[in-house]
């Protein structure tokens, strides 16, 4: 009996092992819903802080001096796609210049969200950039864009201009 | 006759061990791909819409676990498009023009995967605008990320794009946008070929408000349902809206098999 035993013990070990496995690969259960339809209670509303995207070169930066330099930025956007651009990315860079938000806002004809006085980087791209519509379907620029804050390198915006 | 007894049970149990390994779905086979995306079109969506002039939207998506693997929905296709995955609604002008938010997420490198909360905009005469608010907290998963799109009441052509989760939220702004609102959408949508998954997620509250009298309604009907691939990217009303259950409960999920 002792040579059953082990094949035995041996087995049980196997079978143990394809449980955890089969448990593991599981489908999740799903997220029970909290919410309410009222906004008491809610936590205090924040302003967009992005996206990580460019590793600023110093965190001691004054209000009004980038952390990044404009050899960063082309960097990142040359091998960076932008997120949700459906077209093959090879853009030309045509405009790399820090700005601040109400300089940003106005020129996008866009509200950026943070403070009018943050420094922030925009950068201007010749190429082609599309989005997808909710049908499904696309909206093609030639001509896109990018916000990045001056100090933290985060992505804010993105998108197409006409 | 132990010996037998022993044999007996090792063949037993070996039957039993092999057919259930055999029974486990895809438990180490390589994922197959699917197709959600070219230059120009081809999204997945598990989405349903509803048509109708309205002054605003509202839904609350239960924020889950998306993933996209980096190796996979990075420069997925020809060097181009990152491949992602969201939750969000929709609030339009027919396909022309919208307001969305909700949280995606995508990879900005081979080694990186960002999972957002966003908000984005296609205004009248003027450009489209991604906006990137923050990375989802991780104390909002399991929790619903309310969502409200709606005419801006003391201003034209503007938009409330309200969040707010959890831990977090966020109030925002779509100007200059001069668009009349006529559908509102709720679900998800998929691009890319291959390493996205998303765990079952609800959308609850689904409701739109009077262009009369500002009041919020919740929706009452099932609407028009816009999956167009279901063996991919699911979604189908769990509960459906009967004028009687908070705007019923949309479930979507991705990517079964793949």
């Amino acid at each position: 009996m002792r040579k059953p035993s082990l094949l035995l013990f041996t087995l049980l070990a196997l079978l143990a092992l394809t449980g955890w496995a089969y448990l593991s690969q599981s489908a999740p259960v799903a997220a029970q819903s909290t919410h309410t339809s009222s906004t008491l209670g809610k936590p205090a509303p924040t302003g967009p802080v992005g996206v990580p995207a460019i590793h600023p070169r110093t965190t001691t930066a004054p209000a009004g001096t980038p952390a990044f330099t404009t050899a960063d930025v082309e960097q990142l956007v040359k091998n960076t796609p932008m997120p949700k651009d459906m077209a093959s990315w090879n853009p030309v860079i045509i405009r790399v210049t820090f700005l601040t938000s109400l300089q940003v806002s106005a020129l996008l004809k866009d509200n950026t969200g943070v403070p009018d006085e943050r420094l922030l980087c925009y950068v201007e791209m010749q190429g082609t950039f599309s989005f997808p519509t909710p049908s499904g379907t696309g909206v093609t620029f030639q001509r896109g864009f990018e916000v990045f804050d001056a100090h933290s390198g985060n992505l804010l915006m993105s998108g197409g201009l006409i | 006759m132990d010996d037998h007894l022993g044999r007996v049970l090792i063949a037993l149990l070996l039957s039993f061990f092999l057919a259930f390994v055999a029974a486990l779905p895809h438990a180490h086979a390589a994922p197959a791909v699917y197709y959600c995306g070219n230059a120009g079109s081809g999204h997945c969506y598990a989405k349903v819409y509803w048509t109708g002039a309205t002054a605003g939207a509202y839904s609350a998506i239960d924020v889950v676990d998306l993933n996209c693997n980096p190796l996979d929905c990075y420069n997925w296709s020809q060097g181009g498009e990152l491949g992602f995955i969201d939750n969000e609604m929709w609030f339009s002008q027919d396909n022309s023009y919208w307001v969305e938010a909700g949280y995606t997420t995508y990879s900005t490198s081979i080694t990186s995967t960002i999972n957002d909360y966003y908000w984005a905009d296609y205004r009248p005469n003027l450009g489209y605008s991604e906006h990137y608010l923050s990375t989802v907290p991780s104390g909002d998963y399991g929790y619903a990320v309310d969502i409200q799109i709606n005419k801006d009441p003391s201003f034209s052509n503007e938009f409330d794009v309200n969040l707010w989760s959890n831990t977090w939220s966020s109030l925002n702004l779509s100007t200059n946008n001069t668009m009349a609102a006529n559908k509102i959408w709720e679900g998800q949508e998929l691009a890319g070929t291959e390493g996205a998954e998303a765990p079952a997620a609800y959308i609850t509250d689904a409701e739109w408000q009077s262009v009369n009298n500002g009041t919020w309604h919740y929706q009452t009907t099932s609407g028009t349902n816009g999956d167009n691939n279901v063996n991919v990217d699911e979604g189908y009303w769990y509960i459906v809206p009967n004028g009687s259950n908070h705007g019923g409960e949309w479930e979507d999920y991705c990517c079964q098999g793949y």
